[in-house]
């Protein structure tokens, strides 16, 4: 009777322990498809980093600066602190852009830029460099491509754009604002 | 402002014109008779900041032009513009060329108030049209297809121009009317007030424009 009951005991034991790593399998898998979370597995972590992205040729792409940088497991996610991305496609204008956090996603080719953004492009013929503010924006630095559904305020100088969404593609030099513009020209140059 | 013909309505000039089979281009300058009367855009309007709203703006910096389309509204001082669709850039001094095109079935408009050139008067220009384009540079306003133009005073219509396209040279105060094309029968008409006519005080009531003092062509 003494050996039926241990047996029934570790039977249930041995349940609960399948059942509780079954929910803990599963809630680390959901975690991994939203934000990173404290529970994400971490196996990088480094203070005042550069990260630099190369082309199959071996040139230096782009740069990543940032003041503390985290790499996680299950999404091969960079999550980046102070982060500040800085272009260098040598015949293209350059692009420096700067925020309170990043993630770095899908081995560098998607960068997500979050809170005080602000993108600064330089512009040729000595024309004042075009600066961008926005709460969010996601970088293409493949694509040289940077676009966001958020409020968004450029500055050129004394000129000014107001709009929501924007996409701004630096090797066509376009810049496309999706609704709620407004376009402030000031006659300094007459 | 000038409210804009409704869809389908025959232009004025070439309801007039209908019947009569003249097929030619009727050009009608004006600039002797309106020189006393008109003067210069406001040139306060200068050095205002110009202000332009739209749904949609996309900026070609290689080619340096923006294009606005959706409800494009651009102010300047007492300048006003309004279309469907607005391409707009400035050249290396800051001069600005805008050409605004109009939504089917509507008309672009232009607004501006002259400089006073009698006390008491206040001047404003009111223009109509499918496509226009101001040019800030030689200071002209060129309107095409379905064209009116209408000088007021004190909120009264004293002239009035029609025609299917108007160029406004504001500078040499100046109108170049032009009926429609060699294969329409499209004449133009200007409608111009008496200039000894009495100009109602600034806080009168607006009338309607003058209906025959003037001469048409």
């Amino acid at each position: 009777m003494g050996d039926r009951v241990a047996s029934v005991i570790a039977i249930v034991l041995l349940t609960l322990v399948a059942a509780t790593s079954y929910w803990y399998s599963r809630a680390l898998r959901s975690e991994g498809q939203g934000p990173e979370a404290a529970h994400a597995k971490v196996d990088a972590d480094a203070n005042q980093v550069t990260l630099i992205q190369f082309d199959e040729i071996g040139r230096a792409k782009y740069k990543l600066f940032a003041d503390r940088m985290t790499h996680f497991v299950e999404t091969d996610n960079v999550d980046l602190v102070k982060p500040r991305l800085v272009s260098l496609r040598p015949d293209q204008p350059r692009i420096e852009a700067v925020a309170q956090l990043a993630r770095v996603e899908n081995n560098g080719e998607r960068v997500r830029l979050s809170g005080d953004v602000v993108l600064t492009r330089d512009s040729p013929g000595g024309q004042p460099p075009l600066r961008i503010k926005t709460d969010a924006l996601l970088a293409l630095p493949d694509l040289d491509r940077y676009s966001t559904d958020q409020p968004v305020l450029v500055e050129r100088g004394s000129d000014s754009i107001r709009a929501r969404g924007m996409e701004l593609d630096n090797i066509a030099q376009r810049i496309e604002f999706f609704s709620e513009v407004v376009d402030t020209i000031t006659p300094e140059r007459k | 402002m000038i409210d804009p013909p409704r869809a389908g309505d025959p232009h004025p000039a070439l309801s007039r014109a209908a019947g009569e089979g003249k097929n030619c281009l009727w050009p009608l300058l004006l600039a002797a008779c309106l020189a006393p009367a008109l003067s210069w855009a406001e040139r306060a309007d200068r050095g205002q900041p110009t202000l332009i709203v739209a749904d949609h703006q996309t900026v070609d910096d290689l080619k340096q032009v923006s294009v606005f389309t959706g409800h494009v509204v651009l102010t300047k001082g007492t300048i006003r513009v309004t279309g469907e669709r607005m391409e707009y850039r400035e050249d290396a001094e800051g001069y600005q060329y805008a050409v605004v095109t109009a939504a089917p079935d509507s008309l672009a408009t232009f607004h501006e108030r002259r400089d006073p050139a009698h006390p008491g008067i206040e001047e404003t220009i009111d223009g109509v049209a499918e496509r226009i384009e101001y040019d800030n540079r030689a200071d002209t306003v060129k309107l095409f297809t379905r064209a009116i133009v209408r000088r007021f005073e004190n909120g009264v219509a004293r002239d009035e121009f029609s025609g299917e396209q108007i160029f406004y040279d504001a500078r040499n105060s100046h109108y170049d009317l032009t009926g429609a094309g060699a294969n329409s029968s499209g004449r133009v008409t200007a409608r111009i007030a008496p200039r000894n006519s009495q100009t109602p005080a600034k806080d009168d009531p607006p009338k309607p424009p003058d209906s025959d003092h003037g001469a048409s062509r």
